[in-house]
């Protein structure tokens, strides 16, 4: 409980110094970077992707459909589900008390906000052998899991701060689990960088995402019903993932553009110990046409 | 007889309070006997036009009855002067950039009544913010 009066106290003291500092001035970096204030913004990319699934028996996600919706207002905004609130907002920097959800999820789950795809297996009654063990040492390891229990989709919260240089922008985050179903806490670090050549903008993110005990716990744990040996052997620790994203989009007018986009997960050894998963890594990618509405 | 300095002291005090009194509730409705009035006493102008077009209309009160006239920084209406006493307003159309400053001066001596100004604020365009995602977050 102190530990989350100090973060407000925290937020409090920032918010308080940079309301005596900051700029009123907020001069976009580049295209692409900004959002007509008060209005919607809603574009679709139709076209074919895939992103792989790391937990073993699961079928890899096939991409067709990518909505982006986003409204900002003078302070609040909603962008692809995640809200937030601007606290300060400056040339050089910015802070956002915002909402995010899990992206572990969705290797469980169809309809998770972070999948929109059409079939996938079901995995029942799952055989699954933990990656990185010889076949001898798992001899008297049960290989069968019962079908897996819920994993419960849930809205982190928390705060996020950017700042802007000219070789791109570094973002930190840091959030909560707003709905006690595992009570995780999640961090994150990037640095982007986005250019625009002709027709052509290309966005670059490097990133590392650091996920409590309690999150990879919960979604890559086993659980007694469904397997109790594994149960008890595989105890998460916390733990950093890493990664690179790149999108290119190909303007041809105000409303198409072509778009293609890669990402690649590295999985923390943590998750990638767990019984549930059979790859060290996670990989995206998409290419279609978009529309902007 | 030894009380007598202070007792003019006291009148001269008694008198200024009156005389202060006096001229202050004179003083006030002098002050607002003369004003120039603008309605509306601004305009916006839109996105699509940076200027602003409005029926403007200014209205006068005087304390004595006397013919006035209107100057002004707009160039179509560089000075206006009424013919009848009883005329109070005028209606003008304005087509305007930039702020505009009225004033009321006595014809036949040019003296400054008072003066108003319009002011021309315009619309804001459309602001825009910094997106703190990338569009394709979801993918």
């Amino acid at each position: 409980m102190f530990k989350y009066i100090h973060i407000v106290v925290f937020i409090l003291v920032i918010t308080a110094h940079f309301s005596a500092t900051a700029e009123t001035e907020l001069p976009c970096l580049a295209s692409g970077d900004c959002i007509t204030q008060g209005e919607w913004e809603i574009s679709a990319a139709i076209g074919y992707g895939q992103k792989t699934n790391p937990l073993k028996d699961y079928d890899d996600i096939p991409l067709y459909v990518l909505p982006s919706i986003a409204y900002y207002g003078e302070h609040w905004f909603f962008d692809n589900g995640n809200l937030g609130y601007s606290l300060q907002e400056a040339e050089k920097y910015s802070l956002n008390l915002v909402t995010s959800y899990s992206d572990d999820r969705a290797f469980f789950y169809d309809w998770d906000p972070s999948n929109i795809f059409f079939s996938r297996t079901t995995a029942d009654n799952l055989n699954i052998i933990p990656m990185g063990m010889s076949s001898l040492s798992r001899a008297s390891e049960p290989k069968v899991f019962n079908s897996l229990e819920s994993r419960s989709f849930t809205f982190y919260g928390g705060l996020e701060a950017f700042y802007y240089a000219r070789l791109g922008f570094l973002k930190l985050a840091y959030a909560h689990d707003m709905f006690n179903v595992h009570n995780g806490d999640t961090a994150h670090v990037s640095w982007n960088y986005n250019m625009a050549v002709n027709q052509w903008v290309f966005d670059l993110a490097l990133r590392a995402d650091w996920k409590s005990a309690k999150v990879i716990q919960y979604y890559y744990g086993v659980r007694q019903s469904e397997n109790s040996y594994w149960s008890q052997q595989y105890q998460a620790s916390s733990a950093w993932n890493t990664g690179m994203e790149l999108t290119t989009r190909y303007i041809i007018n105000e409303q198409w553009n072509i778009l293609m986009a890669y990402r690649y997960t590295a999985l923390s050894d943590e998750i990638a110990d767990s019984p549930l998963v059979n790859q060290d890594n996670s990989q995206s990618y998409f290419v279609g046409a978009a529309y902007r509405f | 007889m030894k009380h007598y300095p202070i007792r003019i002291l006291y009148q001269l005090i008694g008198i200024s309070v009156l005389f202060i009194s006096v001229f202050s509730t004179i003083a006030e409705p002098l002050k607002h006997q003369v004003q120039l009035n603008s309605t509306p006493n601004f305009c916006l102008t839109d996105d699509q036009f940076n200027y602003c077009e409005i029926d403007l209309l200014l209205t006068w009160n005087l304390a004595n009855e006397e013919l006035v006239c209107i100057i002004s920084d707009y160039p179509s209406i560089p000075r206006w002067c009424s013919n009848d006493t009883s005329v109070k307003s005028v209606n003008l159309t304005i087509k305007t950039d930039k702020d505009i400053h009225f004033i009321l001066v006595s014809k036949h001596d040019n003296l400054t009544l008072a003066g108003v100004k319009l002011k021309v604020n315009k619309a804001s365009s459309r602001q825009v913010r910094r997106r703190y995602r990338n569009p394709w977050s979801l993918f």
